[in-house]
């Protein structure tokens, strides 16, 4: 992870159970670290939405009839954050919207995204899978910084997509 | 109405509905990956309960983990109690977080700038 120190990678399927498992691994290794409180929330509050999301990519890929890929989660620590990457494949197609809705997110403002926040919680439609479309603008809001992303064309016409999340130590968001 | 008490899982939250007692609440961890299939039939229950409420009716949340797909549900059922509110009986939500979880209490903050309804916001300790 570049200069980072790789504190816990993952690299295969995703369950719920399975997500709900890496989150307390994670817990425990930011206690061994005595990160702050908040930093430990924030990570893992990440965690929970980019996992679930991933898995939730995986899934639309496999009802399709596409064979069922990894999903890749590494977290890592410089000297004064943490860093998150969770990656996993999509349908080339997906690209466009994925990219537009990130860029959307990262013009705005911390204020603009605590009020389309609290706009999509308070009228967002909820779809039949229960995603309230609410994942990107709690990472954003809990890290306090933008959403870093890549995509990577593979052979198959997928897209490996991935974002980075970073979670200051420091004090204030 | 018969009380309804589900056991926590590690992706799903305690349920202890009491509505003999106007006692309702939810704790510990709420990451179902299809929320709408856990929170719905407890939606339609509180539903019922609100056409023939308690005199007095007390929402309780002990959260330590959420994901936002709860937190819509969550919304949507304080607002089922909101209705109760405003025909006049007395509810009242708590939201408890763990007294070094900011986060957890500015979730509260955000149902208190939505609604209308008395949210008393309190950190403890938790586990």
């Amino acid at each position: 992870m570049g200069n980072h120190q790789l504190i816990f990678g993952y690299r295969g399927s995703l369950s719920n159970d399975l997500i709900s498992s890496l989150i307390q691994l994670v817990d425990c290794k930011l206690k061994e670290q005595e990160a702050p409180f908040r930093v430990k929330k924030s990570v893992i509050n990440i965690l929970i939405e980019g996992l679930q999301n991933s898995l939730f990519h995986s899934t639309e890929v496999k009802k399709k009839g596409g064979k069922e890929d990894y999903s890749l989660f590494l977290l890592g620590k410089s000297k004064d954050a943490y860093v998150i990457r969770i990656g996993n494949f999509v349908e080339k197609h997906t690209q466009d919207a994925l990219l537009g809705k990130i860029e959307r997110l990262n013009a705005m403002d911390a204020d603009e995204i605590q009020q389309m926040y609290l706009d999509v919680l308070d009228h967002g439609t909820i779809s039949d899978k229960g995603g309230a479309g609410l994942g990107f603008l709690r990472m954003i809001r809990d890290s306090g910084n933008k959403l870093g992303y890549s995509f990577e064309p593979t052979d198959d016409n997928r897209i490996f997509y991935c974002i980075e999340i970073v979670v200051s130590t420091q004090s204030g968001k | 109405m018969e009380n309804i008490e589900i056991q926590p899982t590690a992706t799903t939250p305690r349920i202890s509905f009491r509505p003999e007692e106007g006692h309702f609440e939810i704790s510990g961890k709420s990451l179902p990956e299809n929320s709408y299939d856990f929170f719905q039939p407890l939606l339609e229950y509180v539903e019922a309960y609100a056409e023939k409420p308690g005199d007095s009716t007390r929402l309780v949340f002990k959260l330590q983990y959420f994901n936002t797909s709860s937190t819509s549900h969550f919304l949507r059922m304080i607002k089922k109690f909101e209705k109760i509110h405003s025909a006049g009986k007395k509810v009242e939500v708590h939201w408890f977080y763990d007294e070094e979880d900011e986060d957890m209490k500015e979730a509260g903050e955000d149902f208190k700038i939505l609604l209308k309804l008395p949210i008393i916001i309190q950190g403890i300790k938790m586990d």
